[in-house]
């Protein structure tokens, strides 16, 4: 889905990133993990699109995207920033409406793309309140709402049905990259939140998402990334990630960890404990 | 459902507004005088109130609805690219170049300041001068920032003060009290020949309607947002700084400064509950052409045979009426 090499980018004399190659396939959830200031949020915008590599491609569907035209890419990706802030009065299916803008309106399907989005994020019964009355909880699966319906296409519906249970990897469903997802959530909603990514991933979209949380990334994501100096300092399962002696090297604290009891089918979850 | 009731209830008022606009006033015109003017009853009167009729109440009205819409409508496009309900036009410094511009005009060139449209070019100049002179200072590496938009039209608003200043400083007795006046804006000067001066610029804004409104609502959501939605975001600012600037341009130097229609017109669609620019930006512009009917309509009759100032007016309903949704919002948000 994503493939991105050779990135290097840096402000002035100070190198940001350095020589970074990562791949994103189709129902992969990656997460991104690092100290603040490492380059994550500059790497993200690189993989987005928002700014150029200095050097190096990232391809989205084998096709570089900076060749792409905004409407193309936007169909293929979407994009989640870290907050978002709302001024103006606008009910929740409004927001979540504004996902269709990459594509033709046409009333009947965007009416199922909004309820499907909707439904997968759990936030059908707030279709008509107000974006601003509503939790940090609710506001973020609205935005996951609306950065999913970007990328539903005419055909989704069918797949959806018949695949919901096992991952799909032929169907190249778009990827979505979302900035720290769960901060500022409680326990609880951190959870909800990334599993709905989880089921997202399982259903055959590719997601990127920058954590803070360890646990979450051990817990829900096929791979961890761990960026230290601009540069990839591990790439594996969250098992071959998310070890002492790595935490010990990025963080410099001294950690335990304990084999998550609950771990998901196939999973590999880890749990740290400080 | 909710936006066709604002319609009907909008274009109603404005139906039963035009009778009376049209007859009310220093000369109180009778419709069938100018109605039957195929069956003329050969009085003078009646001659003389359809003279009036044609020359200057008609005109009027058209230009009073074209600069409210447009005034209304350019205040809509540019809260929704700067994102905040608080902005309008006048704070990128277009208004207040018109104004130092127009008061150059009448400082120093007296003479010639009733020829050739003098004062109206003249402020049209200064309009486009200083929002081209705060675009470029916004530039950085060809992209402008919204912040840095707003924080350069402050500071250019502020150095235009004090030319201002320096030109009051400079006019005499009569020069300062035309200076005034013209800060304080009216639509006296209307005739069909201004009418067809500011109508394409007006236009603009309408035609841009259903081109930008898709875009501005993606704005909402926030300029990153927009951008990966798929929009050159780029492209959307620059166009409507453009087309406002225009449109403003030529509408101020018509009619001087009418303060407050672009900030309380979107205002008040929005507290109808939509932000949808697909609703908000035609909306602005029915309400705004409207608002300045009414209060044009006031500034001729309050004090007859004299008018008053229309920003009196429209400035004296606006004012309480922001503090209003202002403190409403306040309290709303605890």
């Amino acid at each position: 889905m994503i493939q991105a090499s050779d990135i290097s980018f840096q402000y002035g004399k100070r190198k940001i990133l350095e020589n970074i190659n990562l791949n994103l396939s189709s129902g992969e959830l990656i997460t991104l993990l690092g100290r603040n200031g490492e380059g994550k949020s500059t790497l993200f915008k690189i993989l987005t699109g928002e700014m150029r590599p200095d050097s190096g491609v990232v391809l989205l569907k084998k096709k570089e995207i900076h060749a792409m035209t905004g409407i193309e890419l936007a169909q293929n990706r979407s994009v989640l920033p870290q907050e978002s802030l709302i001024n103006f009065p606008l009910r929740v299916f409004e927001v979540v409406e504004m996902g269709r803008s990459p594509y033709k309106k046409n009333k009947f399907e965007d009416k199922q793309h909004i309820y499907q989005s909707m439904q997968l994020t759990d936030i059908t019964h707030l279709e008509y309140r107000f974006y601003s009355e509503l939790s940090g909880g609710e506001k973020k699966r609205v935005q996951i709402a609306r950065v999913l319906c970007q990328l539903q296409k005419d055909y989704d519906n069918d797949i959806i049905r018949k695949h919901s249970t096992k991952r799909n990897l032929e169907f190249n469903k778009g990827a979505l990259f979302l900035d720290e997802p769960v901060n500022a959530l409680d326990v609880l909603l951190q959870h909800k939140i990334m599993k709905i990514l989880r089921h997202l991933a399982d259903i055959g979209y590719s997601i990127f998402c920058i954590l803070h949380d360890w646990n979450l990334a051990g817990l829900y994501s096929d791979r961890v990334l761990v960026l230290q100096n601009g540069k990839i300092h591990s790439d594996g399962t969250p098992k071959e990630v998310i070890r002492k002696d790595i935490l010990e090297d990025v963080f410099g604290i001294q950690a335990n960890i304990f084999q998550h009891s609950s771990a998901r089918v196939g999973g590999y979850s880890e749990s740290i404990s400080l | 459902m909710k936006e066709l009731i604002f319609y009907i209830i909008i274009l109603t008022l404005l139906i039963l507004m035009i009778p009376l606009y049209l007859t009310q006033g220093a000369v109180d015109i009778h419709l069938m005088d100018v109605m039957g003017e195929f069956a003329r009853t050969n009085s003078e009167s009646a001659d003389w109130g359809a003279q009036i009729f044609w020359k200057v109440r008609l005109p009027r009205l058209v230009l009073s609805l074209v600069c409210g819409s447009g005034l209304a409508l350019a205040g809509a496009f540019v809260q929704g690219i700067f994102r905040n309900p608080l902005v309008e036009p006048g704070l990128i410094g277009i208004s207040s170049g018109a104004a130092l511009f127009a008061s150059f005009a009448i400082v120093v060139m007296e003479e010639w300041i009733n020829q050739l449209f003098l004062l109206q070019i003249f402020s049209f100049l200064g309009a486009l001068f200083t929002s081209i002179l705060v675009y470029f200072l916004s530039r950085r590496s060809g992209k402008i920032s919204v912040l840095t938009l707003l924080l350069m039209g402050i500071g250019i608003n502020a150095g235009i003060g004090s030319l201002m200043g320096l030109m009051h400083y400079l006019a005499s007795d009569s020069q300062l009290r035309a200076i005034t006046f013209w800060g304080l804006g009216s639509l006296s000067g209307a005739s069909w020949e201004v009418v067809l001066v500011i109508f394409p610029f007006v236009l603009l804004l309408y035609i841009s309607i259903p081109i930008l409104a898709k875009g501005l609502n993606a704005f909402l959501l926030g300029e990153k947002e927009a951008f990966h939605l798929g929009f050159n975001t780029e492209r959307l600012k620059i166009l409507v700084l453009l087309i406002v600037c225009l449109a403003i341009g030529a509408i101020v130097s018509v009619t001087g400064i009418i303060g407050f229609i672009g900030l309380v017109v979107p205002h008040i669609v929005r507290i109808w509950g939509r932000a949808n620019h697909f609703f908000l930006l035609p909306a602005s512009a029915i309400l705004g052409g409207f608002l300045l009917l009414l209060s044009d309509f006031f500034a001729r009759i309050l004090v007859t045979p004299s008018e008053l100032p229309i920003g009196i007016l429209t400035a004296g309903i606006g004012a309480p009426l922001f503090i209003y949704i202002l403190s409403r919002r306040i309290k709303e948000e605890g």
